[in-house]
């Protein structure tokens, strides 16, 4: 028998769609999970510089260094009636609200003005 | 997601569920690269498909336990204590075995400590990878399925001849001994081939037995280069 000129053989679909799911499938995965702390990491991972706690009725928490809003926790029964963000460039999450204490911490970024009142006002 | 879903953490300070993703997306990655790096580097005959496995699931595990933890000494105490009870009551062999108790052991600890949302999402996020892990195989070092020994009894020059057959079965082909001694003309082949077909190895050996040159061709199916 001579052997030149054989053709390779058909890998059957099986064959393939093991070495999909043992090759290609864990690289898909982990780059799908870079891709998603690339994303979470943009958009929500920031060491705070600043703090600003409003216990007030009425009270304006200003911010007037170069910074971001990223976190405006509430704690506490709901109060607030509304709360206002001038100048803020970049908001990542923001539940208006409803609490007795607001806490704002903010990261490098833009400059933020934040104004909090009450229901009562 | 739902209101309800999110509220299920008591705690002093309220769980950031997007800063907990991202924890445990990144201690994935990470411990995904270790695991990678440590399959393609390890030359020793101790590989353990079940070691690779714990070396990503363990900094998922940790980012959890340091997330329910939340600075808390007394948990701290606690985790210790549970862990180093389960672990001198019972011998575990194998590190996934470890990395299973351990598992269970956070998932309780977020349930103890009143921190039900991070529960659910660490739980289902340890299900997930070991779903992960069941689905693809990982850690399964299989560069070869077939071990094929033989005589090559022409010259050396005419060689490609038999490789061209092997080629032909085979994906990957992998001479990993060849032995020719004075007096002897012929030359003893040991190959480890990748099978395009593993169901049609017998036909890789009719091929060979009727190929002119082939003398005393066996072969032996190999399994995946895990330890037992």
């Amino acid at each position: 028998m001579k052997a030149s000129g054989l053709k390779p053989i058909a890998t059957p679909p099986a064959q393939r769609l093991r070495q999909v799911q043992t090759t290609i499938l864990p690289v898909v995965v982990f780059f799908g999970a870079v891709l998603l702390v690339a994303v979470l990491w943009r958009e929500h991972v920031g060491a705070t510089i600043t703090t600003g706690r409003d216990t007030a009725k009425s009270n304006e928490v200003l911010q007037k260094q170069v910074a971001e809003l990223t976190r405006l926790a509430s704690e506490g029964e709901p109060s607030y009636s509304s709360l206002q963000l001038t100048n803020a460039a970049h908001i990542s999450r923001l539940s208006a609200g409803s609490a007795r204490t607001v806490i704002i911490n903010v990261r490098p970024g833009e400059l933020v003005d934040i104004s909090v009142q009450t229901a009562a006002d | 997601m739902s209101d309800w879903f999110l509220r299920g953490d008591y705690g002093v300070v309220p769980t950031d569920y997007t800063v907990l993703a991202m924890a445990l997306l990144l201690a994935f990655v990470c411990g995904h690269a270790v695991a990678w790096t440590y399959m393609f580097t390890h030359t020793g005959l101790s590989y353990s498909r079940s070691y690779v496995n714990s070396l990503i699931i363990l900094p998922v595990l940790v980012a959890l336990v340091m997330m329910v933890l939340a600075n808390n000494l007394i948990i701290a105490f606690g985790l210790m204590a549970i862990f180093a009870m389960v672990r001198f009551r019972s011998v575990l062999r194998d590190t996934l075995d470890t990395t299973y108790v351990l598992a269970t052991i956070v998932i309780g600890l977020a349930c103890g400590t009143l921190k039900f949302t991070s529960a659910i999402i660490g739980c289902l996020a340890i299900l997930a990878i070991m779903l992960y892990f069941w689905a693809t195989g990982f850690g399964t070092r299989q560069r070869y399925d077939l071990i094929l020994n033989l005589q090559w009894v022409r010259p050396a020059g005419e060689m490609p001849e038999l490789l061209q057959l092997l080629e032909r079965h085979a994906r990957s082909v992998l001479c990993a001994s060849q032995r020719s001694s004075d007096g002897y003309a012929g030359v003893d082949l040991s190959y480890r081939l990748l099978m395009r077909d593993p169901a049609r190895s017998h036909e890789l050996m009719a091929e060979l037995k009727a190929l002119n040159g082939v003398a005393r061709a066996s072969s032996l199916s190999a399994g995946d280069e895990s330890e037992l």
